[in-house]
């Protein structure tokens, strides 16, 4: 099943991937855990351990060619990095690279 | 006894001491300075103690940097075993090796002072379904499915390419399985442990420095190992009693 079709999806604060299946950060203040099936940012993990902020991770995530992570869950059809960041209000500059639907480690969608 | 005689007006002698006393004065006066440091230690958070049936992790606060030593033993007037940790003004250090079931005196302190005693008992251990009476996990059956003990089993591939290496488990079903075994020992009170007012369940064991978080129906949520020391103190939550981790789900 692709996140992206489930109910009341969350968008990610990092990548704008409208397919987080909680909240970033639940009420009591914790991180949910959950990977971002796009970006790879996992909330309460990459911030409170790590020490990213969402700019600097977003940052990372396009300098690193704004590539699907997830091996597992493939990316809905015609994505497209640039746009879902554009379509957030994320695109960092006018330059983001624009990328298709690569994959992290060049496995097969399952 | 003769004073030797010095030159010049006695002014003039009196600032040719102090000047010519001022080199091998200057260690002696740091010295004076640590050592009134060293006294002046106050306690600015008392001594917090969380234990298990076999550890304890003792916490406390201090208004200057300062090193961390906790003396503690079975006899107040002994405390013969001690247990140091970092420079710190909040301080921590975690006993290991108790006894269950005992009381131990414990005194705070730096590596040269102490500076507040008070005593802590350990719990009884427990006798667990699926643990041995030492708290120890017996070699049992295996694991249940990852499907069974995963969250949201989707994800599972995802946590496993990013955390799997640092358990140096080899594909997805191992790296669950391990942490369903960690939940086991934090079930036997063997590990650090914190509920959130959600009822999700915060694991941590210091010594391997590995974390988990379970959903209140036992199932995981992540398992990894944190960098940051504090990472554990600072999630949500407060210290599981055993009777809480005895009483948490165990998916099956
Ligand atoms: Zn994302």
């Amino acid at each position: 099943m692709n996140p992206g079709t489930q109910p009341n999806p969350h968008r990610c604060p990092i990548c704008g991937h409208h397919g987080l299946e909680q909240p970033p950060r639940s009420p009591a203040g914790g991180g949910s855990f959950e990977i971002c099936v796009c970006c790879g940012f996992q909330f309460g993990v990459d911030d409170d351990d790590r020490g990213l902020d969402p700019a600097t991770a977003r940052e990372r995530w396009i300098a690193g060619g704004a590539r699907w992570f997830s091996r597992s869950t493939p990316p809905p059809p015609g994505w497209d990095a640039r746009r879902q960041l554009e379509a957030a209000g994320l695109a960092p500059t006018p330059g983001a690279p624009a990328t298709g639907p690569k994959r992290d480690r060049g496995a097969t969608p399952s | 006894m003769d004073s030797p005689s010095l030159p010049g007006p006695p002014r003039a002698r009196a600032i040719g001491i102090a000047r010519s006393g001022f080199g091998p004065r200057l260690p002696w006066i740091a010295l004076l300075v640590l050592a009134f440091r060293a006294f002046a230690v106050q306690i600015t958070r008392e001594p917090v103690v969380e234990a298990t049936p076999t550890n304890a992790l003792v916490r406390w606060s201090t208004d200057v940097t300062c090193g961390s030593r906790v003396r503690y033993g079975t006899d107040r007037e002994h405390l013969d075993q001690h247990a140091d940790d970092a420079v710190a003004e909040n301080h921590r250090a975690t006993l290991r090796g108790l006894k269950p079931g005992t009381e131990y005196w414990y005194a705070v302190g730096t590596f040269r002072i102490a500076l507040a005693t008070n005593r802590f008992s350990t719990p009884a251990a427990a006798v667990i379904p699926g643990t041995n009476p030492d708290g120890t996990v017996p070699a049992a059956p295996r694991a249940p499915p990852a499907t069974a003990t995963w969250g949201n089993p989707r994800s599972l591939q995802d946590h496993f390419d990013r955390h799997g290496t640092d358990f140096g488990t080899r594909d997805p079903d191992a790296y669950a399985a391990k942490a369903w075994w960690f939940l086991q020992e934090a079930r036997a009170g063997k590990h650090r442990a914190k509920i959130d007012e959600s009822g999700d369940l915060r694991v941590y064991d210091p010594a391997t420095r590995s974390f988990a978080a379970y959903n209140k129906n036992g199932t995981t949520k992540t398992y990894f190992k944190p960098g940051r020391r504090d990472y554990f103190d600072d999630q949500p939550g407060k210290p599981a009693t055993l009777r809480q981790l005895q009483e948490f789900p165990l998916p099956r």
